[in-house]
């Protein structure tokens, strides 16, 4: 078994290594490693028919419960989380019928003539709806269109865009960490550990509304200054993009719609109905291309397959720090530390996440600690659920800090690059950092309150 | 990806290396890259040419930078990019390119 745990464990700090360097595609990266642990850690080293199996996971996806099951059924949190896969797929085909529609923009617009384009109260839109749309669909569109949105009302009203896309940016990840499916990490937590939209919302979410109120207070207060341009002279409004002029087709926009507001209906009352994310994924999916079927070439191109891909890739390594225990060692690791001080264990995991996140890609992140806190929840008192609020909220958080810490900001910075508008390091860590710390802060006093 | 066919020319002041660059350019009907383009992109973007150059023809910061989807947040790669797609027209996006020295 050690054997088969170093080898784990050195194709895990490869993979991740890889990762970080960048030189290869990521689905290639994690792709090769997966298949470099299911043949010399579960294959050679391990000679286990039955690891392999269990890490590939695929039977799980013809059982009844993957599809159709009670809100607290828990699904096998080891190997590839197909529930995972099949629900981003599923939001990924709904957003690209929502963005060709022209969704996106029209929103953006639409709120920008709402406040008749003054500068701050538009920051402050601009804010609540990156949060807001974060919560049901993947932070890297939503920052894609507010960003360039942003960036040409910039142009147009005269001020810099700077302070905005980062205020944008921190809201989209704050906003994703408020339900199970707006950000990556929490659709593993949730599909892993059994949780249900609703769950996130009354705990992840509670916290997220009131880290929002004082987010919003905070960058208000640092940039205000920066964004009072306009020194109070009359904005021409006719002379903006009108909002009508995004929308491509009128019917495509009102099924885009009607798709969208579905699936959020869908995810709130999926407790309740019993259908898993992995069926609702599917039947948002089927929907989408049943509307769009004069598109489908479009729309399917543009799905992100490479994160799919990458995801199966990650989930077979990570894997295979499951089976030889490597996660349980750091589990046994953190509770020897802590020495049993519940309080002193959720603090650990909650900065070592989001320090971590702030560098690091937040989903391998996660993806690693769901067994790690699985067994501290099975070996210390500590629930897990407590533990669980506390690894969602400190990695998705812990990646605004910087501009790689996060795919939102990655995307947010290079837009304002392209425009003219490089942020540099300093510049975006100076206001994002102690948001980011301040949010992490408040979200570890209220889960104490809470729960400990 | 298609072949690519890049010329590269140095130059001595008073060689007319310039005007050569130019000349083959529009004989082989290939794209010149030469240091006007950046005078060119600042003014497009309205940036300061300095703060461009600084990031000109450099490689990216592999750890203080990512890679997302075809979005990069180093700025280096962000002017490289900048300074191709002022040279090429989408229309002629696999045409071969001919960067000069001069």
């Amino acid at each position: 078994m050690l054997v088969a745990q170093i080898f784990a464990v050195i194709i895990f700090v490869a993979m991740f290594t890889m990762i970080v360097l960048d030189k290869y595609e990521k689905q290639y990266v994690t792709l090769g490693c997966g298949l470099l642990t299911l043949i010399i850690v579960f294959g050679i080293c391990m000679q286990s028919m039955s690891a392999i199996l269990e890490t590939l996971n695929i039977r799980s996806i013809f059982t009844l419960p993957f599809w159709y099951a009670g809100a607290s059924a828990e699904e096998s949190s080891s190997g590839i989380n197909w529930s995972t896969i099949i629900f981003l797929a599923g939001m990924m085909i709904m957003v690209e019928g929502m963005a060709k529609a022209g969704f996106f923009r029209w929103l953006c617009m639409k709120l920008a003539k709402a406040v008749n384009y003054k500068p701050l109260p538009l920051f402050i839109v601009f804010m609540l709806m990156a949060a807001f749309l974060s919560m049901f669909i993947d932070s890297i569109t939503v920052i894609l269109f507010l960003a360039a949105v942003t960036v040409e009302l910039a142009q147009l009203l005269k001020f810099n865009p700077i302070p905005m896309i980062i205020s944008e940016v921190f809201c989209a990840n704050l906003g994703g960490s408020a339900t199970m499916c707006g950000d990556p990490p929490n659709i593993i937590i949730g599909t892993s550990l059994g949780y249900s939209f609703s769950d996130f919302v009354k705990n992840t979410g509670l916290i997220a509304v009131i880290a929002l109120v004082l987010t919003i207070i905070y960058f208000f207060i640092v940039y205000h200054k920066q964004l009072n341009t306009t020194n109070g002279a009359a904005i021409d409004i006719s002379s903006m993009p009108d909002p009508n002029e995004a929308i491509t087709s009128k019917k495509d926009f009102a099924v885009s719609c009607v798709i969208f507001g579905l699936a959020v209906i869908l995810l709130i009352t999926h407790a309740t109905t019993g259908l898993t994310v992995a069926f609702i994924g599917t039947f948002i999916a089927i929907i989408t291309v049943i509307a769009n079927h004069k598109d489908l070439k479009i729309i399917f191109s543009k799905v992100d397959y490479k994160t799919l891909l990458f995801f199966i890739g990650l989930f077979i390594v990570v894997g295979g720090l499951e089976q030889t225990g490597i996660l349980e060692i750091i589990a046994g690791f953190i509770a020897k530390i802590s020495g049993g001080n519940i309080k002193l264990m959720i603090a650990i995991v909650i900065w070592v996440s989001a320090i971590a996140s702030a560098f690091i890609d937040n989903i391998p992140f996660a993806a690693t600690m769901i067994p790690v806190i699985k067994s501290l929840a099975a070996t210390q008192v500590v629930d897990l659920e407590t533990i669980a609020w506390a690894l969602s909220m400190s990695t998705d958080i812990g990646g605004s800090a910087t501009p790689i810490g996060a795919s939102a900001n990655v995307v947010g910075t290079s837009v304002a690059a392209k425009s003219g508008h490089p942020i540099s390091w300093a510049e975006y860590c100076k206001t994002a950092a102690p948001a980011t710390i301040l949010v992490v802060l408040i979200s570890m006093i209220i889960i104490f309150i809470r729960y400990c | 990806m298609e072949k690519q066919l890049i010329i590269s020319i140095g130059r001595e002041y008073g060689s007319a290396g310039h005007e050569i660059a130019e000349k083959v350019a529009k004989d082989l009907n290939l794209p010149l890259y030469d240091r006007h383009l950046l005078d060119k992109l600042a003014e497009e973007k309205g940036m300061n040419l300095k703060n461009i150059e600084k990031y000109d023809e450099k490689p990216r910061n592999l750890f203080l930078s990512r890679n997302v989807n075809g979005f990069s947040n180093s700025f280096a790669d962000t002017v490289a990019e900048m300074q191709f797609k002022l040279n090429d027209p989408p229309k002629m996006v696999h045409r071969s390119t001919i960067p000069s020295t001069c």
